[in-house]
């Protein structure tokens, strides 16, 4: 279904496909615009490549891995400790010290392909870098190896690599084949790193079965954070709500994870899924194979965190568990409500933009609200039907709704919309400085973490700054 | 607050939840603390005959990046330039990023987006739909089309991509469509060099594509290389001094570092930039100075080839030496007299040099950068009487290793020299020898606390700390202020408070 | 400027009031008097005057110190400030209650409005239970800032030393004239290792309960000769205590002073350990700087005592003296200037800031001795200076100091690049 004539973007006249990927929303008959399709050439997209769903932002976050690019040096470089995916496992620096940033962001490995390695092949290259780095840290609990363009398009069988190293270190040697050019987003990449993960846990897990719990150490309560990736701290939060309600947190897939609790996710009762974009599809493989369920569960705002903590409650069904939940949301309401209602007074009625990679265009429709704010237009990178769905049912009718927008496309709805404040990420937010525009970091977060009831004071203590910065008062001359 | 205050007021895991009103302001993590647990709880040694990269195939933490990272960095230093990146979306998304992180602006890079398909069937489809849109909605004055590994590796015949491009366009929308638009392709696979040599591909291949000779002029070229806005504003300050026309081929200065003022024009285009015509113009003039010689060189290089306009190739114009040997030759290419100004500006540098060496002198120092950087600080920091330890280059280079020797040959020093080494090799060093300062980009912040040993932030990346951008480190006052940031840094980590004041 | 040519016998006219109007590098009794008293950290120091004089007051040789002053204003200039200094003495005793003792200095301004501070003081002396000591020394007194330190000093000895006995060690001893914090430890250092305990540095550190025992001791040791040697004389009349003038400059003087010492105590098995174990410790680096140095040029712009000794230090590393300068000299150092050096030495006094630059250009030393205001006019001659308030160059290892911090001035690469040539 079409947008209705004012809403038509006038910059996409000359590529018309787009109008299929721009929606208004509609709560009873969701409108769902074309999305998770190829991006049209040259039309400015903002999208990043599989590599960067793989590697940067689901398998970024574990802690304690050597993570070796197979690539020419620039995709590790880019790696390099730019995503704020924060954890506590850090490497020696010395006898007695500990480096200055975890681990998972402090180093850059790669094979740095060269001319000769890509006519030749670089399988050599790369066993002889597993072994190497596997010297230089050897403290890590495993290696991860991801393809790029250039290892993928050679055609280096990897995995043989891996399974040969594996053997001689005695550690899972995991391979992520996730070339940039494979599928149209890092979604892709956040898909091929769930299966390629889980197929190679599952053959970890039966080659070496002490790896897996042991039937006395497992509990009743036990469960597993699913797409959560530890942004800013977020787990500061998030772990001791359910910590409260009386459940054991097993492993947390994957934000400043160790692989030793990686492994053991089969092993739980129940998983948790935050990120129901990137990671729904390990959630249904561990369903399948290993009969574990799992809840949908949104860990931003109030209603929705509360909803979070009474559906893992309502699962395991006891009564003192439920009537920890309830005192749990009331005492945590208590905490926050006189910072919130601050900010709610002084944002009600301020315009929203909003443009994120998908799920947290739905996740922040309500906490929008209860921050009295109005949504004005949403936008996502890569979001997929299902995401759609959700942005339809939580948000208010006739959201305009844009899939995969283009730089063009974003500079004129800041224009068309007016927002107060741009939900976005780095690249973007220079665009909109440009147009006057304030901007809230929305993948790493200004000064964080916003998850659960207490971050929700930082996120709205950041939006506020944003509205209400004086520099706007400059702009307009 | 009930909850216990401790740890120097920061809060734990468990203080954080057990608040029973958070404050208004929030609690960020500069309040929080949390434990650091070890990747395994006994150190272990790292392997010591692998450290040296010559003796591992191993690369860890590389200081450079991918070759078309360069071209890009060339391409948005011209007026309506749209860099259009022949490969997978990562291959602009990254770039994009880095550039924000370093400069905090926008910056517009145009992708083929290749999918599997494309892998499989090659680019031309993308490539052609690709310059069409981007043609169509943005109307650029030049496109740069920069090819990466992937396109390489699958052969696209970029040149004839291109031709059936254009031809298509005209059949669309008529010949006048590509008249106002003009193109230049650069080929740079990243398996074959890194980012220094991509901005030197680009220098050459922009005067191939647009350069000619008419008439002679009287003006010079300056091919700065990948230096920072404010440095390239310095250099425009040395010659508006000097009285001497120039076109500065690829003049980040009011691209990467612009204004807000509203409204804008739409879609936004930085005012900016390097004018078309002053490239067409560059083999009219009187000399080419490129100041960095690996990044840039090889624009000087075909210029004196092809149109006999002599090529200045390094070094970089900064401390005493360099800037000496740029001025002089600026004067005899252009016959114009050194102004009082510049000589001032020498002098007031000399002053502040005399009146600081008793903080540097003897001062033991570690430097990485790209190399034309590296090696320009390492003779800066040889005049300020302090001894290069460490010299390192991400990128390979020559001339590096021949600007550093001649340097530390001058003035007897003996530095271990890394050229192409990466940053783990370098960073060994440091924790094992004794350093008193490193000058090196962000990539070093780490490595500066763990071996608690003072950064100075300089060369390519800096994107922790803001305002380098529009800094000079390059001519008589850029080198003043790395001299007093040199100085400063010293004064705050090898001084007492007590030994401040004189 | 008087200066005098290189004859032996011919010093510079001096102690004389500077020519008004010349740029002088003297200053003011009460800096005088700061340079002399800021380091008893323990005492209240209270300036009365505008807030300007207290303000300058506060760094001493590098180091800030606290100071509180009465700010005196318009009114109080009218009206009279005894009323302000009152209070402020009972202010200052309620933020500084474990002070011992009190010094006010006088200034210009107190001065001249003609405050009865005296009377004052001896008030609040007994309201506060301590001593309250007025260091009387406006700007004008005396020629310049060594009018102050003889004020200091006899602040010192007429109200403090003496008032408390103690038991004394058969090897206690004063020092007397060092100032600077860093050497003062050196110097403590090398005595004690001889087994002689220092029992009150004047007055790089000294306090309350030394200060008023320091008559108690078997020797004074004077290091800076011109306010060093009236204090020592006068304890030595009243007290009887002997003294001995020694100097740590350079190796010779060091080594010389200490056997001096060691023979005075009967020490002397003590005083060639140490001096072996020292000399030992620098040797080796000592040698790597001597050949640069070797006919080097020096000139020496300082407090007059520790000219004499400069010069044979240089001396000693074979570098030539090309002239020396004090602000405030006497005959007798010149004499000593004279005496000590092998060659006729160009000497100046109370330069003007022109004179200094006509030496610069006619004698053209390499390395220039002096203080910060005559630093950056030296450097923009392009000649390295070094400044002994700053660094620690007494003994053996500040000999090593010394030298590698002259090293460092000559060769600093600045001064080539200076003289080089723009097109």
């Amino acid at each position: 279904m079409s947008v209705p004539e004012k809403y038509k973007l006038k910059c996409d006249i000359s590529i018309p496909e787009r109008y299929k990927h721009h929606v208004l929303t509609n709560a009873e008959k969701p409108n769902i615009p074309a999305c998770n399709v190829k991006t049209i050439p040259g039309d400015m997209t903002e999208r990043g490549c599989a590599f960067a769903g793989s590697r940067g932002v689901v398998g970024g976050p574990i802690g304690d891995c050597i993570q070796i690019i197979h690539s020419p040096a620039g995709c590790a470089w880019y790696q390099w400790g730019t995503r704020r995916n924060l954890s506590a496992v850090y490497a020696w620096a010395g006898q007695d010290t500990l480096c200055n940033d975890s681990h998972n962001r402090r180093r850059a490995i790669t094979t740095d392909l060269q001319e000769k390695d890509v006519v030749f092949g670089g399988m050599e290259k790369l066993e002889k870098t597993c072994f190497e780095a596997w010297r230089l840290i050897p403290g890590a609990a495993g290696i991860l190896i991801y393809t790029t363009c250039t290892s993928g398009l050679i055609g280096d069988d990897c995995y043989s690599v891996a399974r040969r190293v594996e053997k001689k270190i005695g550690r899972p040697v995991f391979v992520i084949d996730a070339p940039g050019f494979s599928g149209v987003s890092q979604s892709t990449g956040h898909h091929h790193f769930n299966v390629q993960f889980y197929d190679q846990m599952l053959e970890y897990r039966k080659k070496c079965p002490e790896v897996c719990m042991k039937k006395d150490e497992m509990g009743p309560y036990d469960i597993a954070i699913i797409g959560e990736f530890n942004m800013d701290w977020d787990l500061v939060y998030i772990k001791p709500l359910f910590e409260k309600l009386g459940c054991r947190i097993v492993s947390v897939f994957t934000g400043g994870e160790r692989m030793e609790n990686l492994l053991k996710i089969p092993d739980v009762k129940l998983n948790v899924l935050h990120c129901q974009r990137s990671c729904t599809y390990i959630s249904k493989l561990i369903k399948e194979g290993f009969q574990v369920p799992y809840i949908d569960a949104s860990f931003f705002g109030i209603e929705q965190t509360a909803s979070a903590l009474r559906g893992v409650a309502d699962f395991f069904g006891s009564q003192k568990m439920k009537e920890k939940a309830e005192q749990i949301i009331e005492e945590e309401i208590r905490c926050i409500t006189p910072a919130i209602d601050f900010y709610r007074e002084k944002l009600t009625g301020k315009k929203v933009g909003m443009y994120v990679g998908g799920p947290r265009v739905w996740h922040w429709q309500r906490v929008m609200k209860e921050l009295g704010m109005e949504v004005v237009f949403s936008m996502c990178t890569f979001a997929h039907e299902d995401d759609y769905e959700k942005i339809n049912a939580r948000s208010k009718n006739g959201l305009f709704v844009v899939d995969n927008p283009n730089e063009f496309e974003i500079e004129e709805c800041l224009e068309k919309f007016k927002p107060d404040l741009f939900l976005t990420g780095l690249k973007e937010k220079y665009l909109c400085r440009k147009l006057g525009v304030p901007t809230v970091n929305s993948h790493s977060y200004e000064k964080g973490p916003y998850a659960c009831f207490r971050g929700m004071v930082n996120f709205a203590r950041d939006i506020y700054q944003g509205v209400y910065a004086p520099v706007w008062k400059f702009v307009n001359l | 607050m009930p909850a216990q205050l401790k740890l120097n007021g920061r809060l734990t895991i468990e203080d954080l939840n057990a608040l029973t009103e958070m404050p208004v302001e929030g609690i960020t993590y500069d309040q929080m603390y949390i434990e650091k647990e070890p990747i395994c709880p006994e150190y272990k040694e790292p392997d010591q005959d692998i450290i040296p990269s010559s003796k591992r195939t191993v690369v860890v933490d590389p200081g450079r990046i991918c070759m078309p990272f360069g071209a890009m960095w060339a391409s948005v230093g011209i007026h309506k330039c749209i860099p259009f990146v022949q490969g997978a979306q990562g291959c602009t998304t990254y770039p994009r990023y880095t550039f924000s992180r370093i400069f905090r602006e926008p910056v517009s890079i145009a992708t083929a987006s290749f999918h599997e398909d494309t892998a499989v069937f090659g680019g031309r489809k993308n490539f052609i739909e690709g310059i069409r849109n981007l043609i169509i909605r943005y109307h650029p004055e030049v496109i740069a089309i920069i090819t990466v590994c992937s396109s390489e590796i699958i052969g696209d015949d970029m040149e004839g991509y291109l031709d059936e491009s254009i031809d298509e366009l005209e059949e669309e929308f008529g010949p006048e469509i590509t008249d106002e638009v003009k193109f230049a392709i650069i080929h740079t696979p990243s398996f074959t060099g890194s980012h220094v040599e991509g901005y030197n591909r680009a220098a050459a291949a922009f005067l191939k594509a647009l350069a000619k000779r008419s008439t002679p002029e009287p003006k010079v070229n300056i091919i700065p290389g990948m230096i920072t806005p404010g440095d390239i504003r310095e250099i425009k300050h040395i010659l508006r001094l000097m009285d001497i026309e120039s076109t500065i081929l690829f003049d980040i200065s009011e691209t990467l570092d612009c204004p807000l003022r509203l409204p804008q024009t739409m879609p936004y285009y930085p005012k900016g930039g390097t004018r078309i015509n002053d490239i067409v113009n560059m083999g009219n003039s009187l000399a080419t100075f490129a100041l960095c010689p690996d990044a840039g060189g090889a624009g000087a290089k075909y210029l004196e080839k092809r149109f006999k306009v002599p090529a200045m190739i390094g070094p970089m114009p900064m401390g005493i030496y360099n800037t000496d040997f740029f001025i002089k030759n600026l004067a005899e290419r252009t016959g114009k007299p050194v102004a009082e100004e510049i000589k001032d500006e020498r002098g007031i540098l000399i002053d502040a040099m005399a009146d600081t060496f008793h903080y540097t002198m003897g001062r033991r120092v570690a430097i990485y950068g790209d190399p034309d950087i590296a090696a320009a600080v390492t003779r800066f920091v040889c005049e300020l009487g302090m001894e290069p330890a460490i010299v390192g280059s991400g990128t390979e280079s020559k001339q590096f290793v021949e600007e550093v020797w001649a340097a530390a040959h001058e003035y007897d020093y003996k530095p271990i020299l890394l050229n192409g080494g990466d940053m783990f090799e370098w960073e060994d060093y440091i924790k094992k020898e004794k350093i008193d300062l490193i000058l090196s980009n962000s990539k070093a912040a780490n490595i500066s606390k763990e071996a608690k040993v003072p950064l100075v932030r300089i060369g390519f990346p800096v994107y922790d700390r803001v305002g380098c951008q529009r800094r000079a480190t390059v001519g008589y006052r850029g080198s003043e202020y790395l001299l007093d940031l040199i100085v400063n840094t010293l004064l705050e980590s090898k001084f007492p408070d007590d030994r401040l004041q004189q | 400027m008087t200066a005098c040519n290189n004859k032996k016998s011919s010093f510079p006219s001096c102690s004389r009031p500077s020519a008004p109007g010349k740029i002088t590098e003297r200053s003011c009794a009460y800096a005088g008097a700061r340079w002399m008293l800021a380091p008893l950290k323990d005492a209240i120091h209270v300036v009365h005057g505008p807030v300007g004089c207290a303000y300058n007051g506060v760094m001493v040789r590098g180091t800030a110190y606290r100071i509180f002053s009465t700010d005196l204003r318009e009114k109080d200039i009218i009206f009279g400030g005894r009323e302000r200094l009152a209070r402020t003495l009972k202010e200052a005793k309620i933020l500084m209650p474990d002070a011992k003792y009190i010094f006010v200095y006088n200034t210009c301004s107190s001065a001249i409005i003609g405050d009865d501070m005296e009377a004052i003081c001896n008030k609040m002396e007994d309201e506060l239970g301590c001593p309250i000591v007025l260091v009387d020394c406006p700007g004008f007194k005396g020629q310049s800032e060594a009018a102050g330190h003889k004020i200091a000093y006899e602040c010192l000895l007429n109200r403090f030393v003496g008032q408390k006995q103690r038991d004394t060690g058969h090897y206690d001893v004063n020092i007397i004239g060092q100032y600077n914090v860093n050497e003062t430890k050196i110097i403590k250092s090398l005595l004690s290792r001889m087994g002689i305990n220092v029992h009150c540095v004047f007055t790089g550190d000294a306090s309350y309960e030394r200060i008023i025992t320091a008559h108690c001791v078997k020797l004074n040791l004077i290091i800076c000769k011109n306010t060093g040697q009236f204090f020592a004389e006068t304890m030595q009349e009243r007290y009887g205590v002997p003294y001995l003038k020694v100097s740590f400059l350079s190796l010779s003087q060091s080594i010389n002073s200490l056997r001096r010492i060691g023979k005075y105590f009967g020490l002397e098995k003590e005083a060639e350990t140490v001096i072996d174990e020292e000399y030992k410790a620098i040797k080796s680096q000592l040698t790597q700087f001597l050949p640069g140095l070797k006919g080097k040029k020096a000139a020496v712009f300082l407090g007059a005592a520790r000219i004499a000794d400069l010069v044979k230090t240089f001396e000693a590393l074979d570098m030539e003296v090309v002239f020396v300068g004090s602000r405030f000299g006497n005959a007798v150092n010149y004499r000593d200037i004279r005496q000590m050096a092998k060659v006729d030495i160009h000497i100046v006094d109370d330069p003007s800031e022109q004179n200094l630059e006509d030496l610069f250009c006619k004698l053209r030393p390499d390395v220039f001795i002096a203080g910060i205001k005559e630093q950056s006019l030296c450097h923009k001659f392009g000649i390295g200076t070094l400044l002994p308030q700053l660094g620690a160059y007494v003994g053996f290892k500040g000999f090593l100091n010394f030298t590698r911090d002259v090293h460092k001035a000559i060769y600093a690469p600045v001064w080539r690049l200076a003289r080089e040539e723009m097109p």
